[in-house]
């Protein structure tokens, strides 16, 4: 599985979220979202969810932080309906630090200094949460700094990936 | 001016957020620790008609209309008439989409269980004043500056953050 895949760097507050029985099993150090739809101020859904391939997307995906601890299942794995705990990023300040998809990219200083700066979201093709390109203006995360050694980077979050969605 | 009953510690921020200073107007609405506050300027060349914080009024505040500074973190100075003095008071300034602003749902009856509760998670949620208390009223529309977070069915009260457009100033031409 993808367990400590990202890692928050700095300041962030550890808070309670509300995780629905039989929800995709998250571990700690993944990335986690929510996608209400809203009529007249109700939200369509009341729990949050690990994200899935290319996201964030500002304006489609509500970024909620990363899972702090592992979820709660019950002997056969199954996800229990219960009280979770995410490390919120503070919008373009907390930094997420994970390795890139194409290590390569990033393998020298001059590769890595030359993402700095990037839009990116998360890709989780192979199991794995890295670092993607958006390839896209659109994406939640921008890079900010480096490890060539490992091939990571430290991404912050967009104020707009971070606050509601749906407005209409 | 005065109001007949106070609000007082109504709403409690939750987590990290500091406290800050901001001026308050001689003769404003007498306003008490753990109420909301409010400042709605309009702006003329990067200059706004007002430089105060007002406490906030019923069904506030909405996304592009109204600009959320955080609740009051100590009572209003007063004259011996109960007048509001001009003075610099202290907010409690919350962070967007993180800082927990926890206070009574409006109908304790529709969060007194934790189905109830947790059925109200990620709605959309304003201040209520019609019984002198604030409490959180559900916004009736997707344009509130609040949304559930986090609840606790046991005493009726919710956890809402604000949204960062709630923060952010509200007139841009």
């Amino acid at each position: 599985m993808a367990k400590f895949d990202v890692k928050v760097i700095g300041n962030a507050p550890n808070l309670p979220f509300r995780v629905a029985a039989s929800a995709t099993r998250g571990y700690v150090g993944e990335p986690m979202r929510v996608a209400p739809t809203y009529t007249t101020g109700t939200s369509s859904v009341n729990t949050i969810v690990v994200i899935t391939d290319d996201m964030p997307v500002i304006g489609t995906d509500q970024f909620i932080g990363i899972l702090a601890k592992d979820m709660v299942v019950n002997s056969a794995g199954t996800v229990l309906a219960h009280r979770t705990v995410v490390t919120v990023p503070r919008a373009n300040e907390t930094r997420i630090r994970a390795k890139v998809t194409t290590a390569a990219t990033a393998d020298t200083e001059s590769e890595a200094i030359g993402l700095l700066w990037d839009i990116y979201v998360f890709d989780l093709i192979s199991s794995v949460y890295t670092w993607k390109p958006a390839a896209a203006d659109t994406g939640g995360f921008t890079a900010r700094w480096f490890n060539y050694v490992k091939s990571s980077l430290d991404c912050v979050a967009d104020a707009r990936g971070l606050t509601r969605v749906d407005i209409s | 001016m005065t109001r007949k009953k106070m609000a007082k510690f109504d709403m409690k921020v939750i987590g990290h957020a500091p406290n800050l200073p901001f001026r308050v107007a001689a003769s404003a609405t007498r306003a008490y620790c753990g109420e909301p506050m409010i400042v709605a300027p309009t702006y003329t060349s990067g200059v706004s008609d007002v430089n105060t914080i007002v406490v906030g009024t019923d069904t506030l505040p909405a996304l592009g209309t109204d600009q959320f500074v955080g609740i009051l973190a100590r009572d209003m100075l007063v004259d011996s008439a109960g007048t509001v003095t001009a003075h610099r008071s202290l907010v409690t300034v919350p962070r967007a989409n993180e800082t927990r602003i926890r206070a009574k749902v409006l109908t304790a009856s529709t969060a007194d269980t934790e189905t109830e509760a947790i059925g109200l998670l990620f709605d959309i949620y304003m201040w209520d004043l019609t019984g002198s208390t604030y409490t959180w009223q559900p916004g009736g529309a997707d344009t509130k500056g609040f949304t559930a977070r986090w609840y606790n069915y046991v005493t009726s009260r919710l956890d809402c953050v604000a949204d960062a457009r709630v923060l952010t100033r509200v007139v841009i031409s």
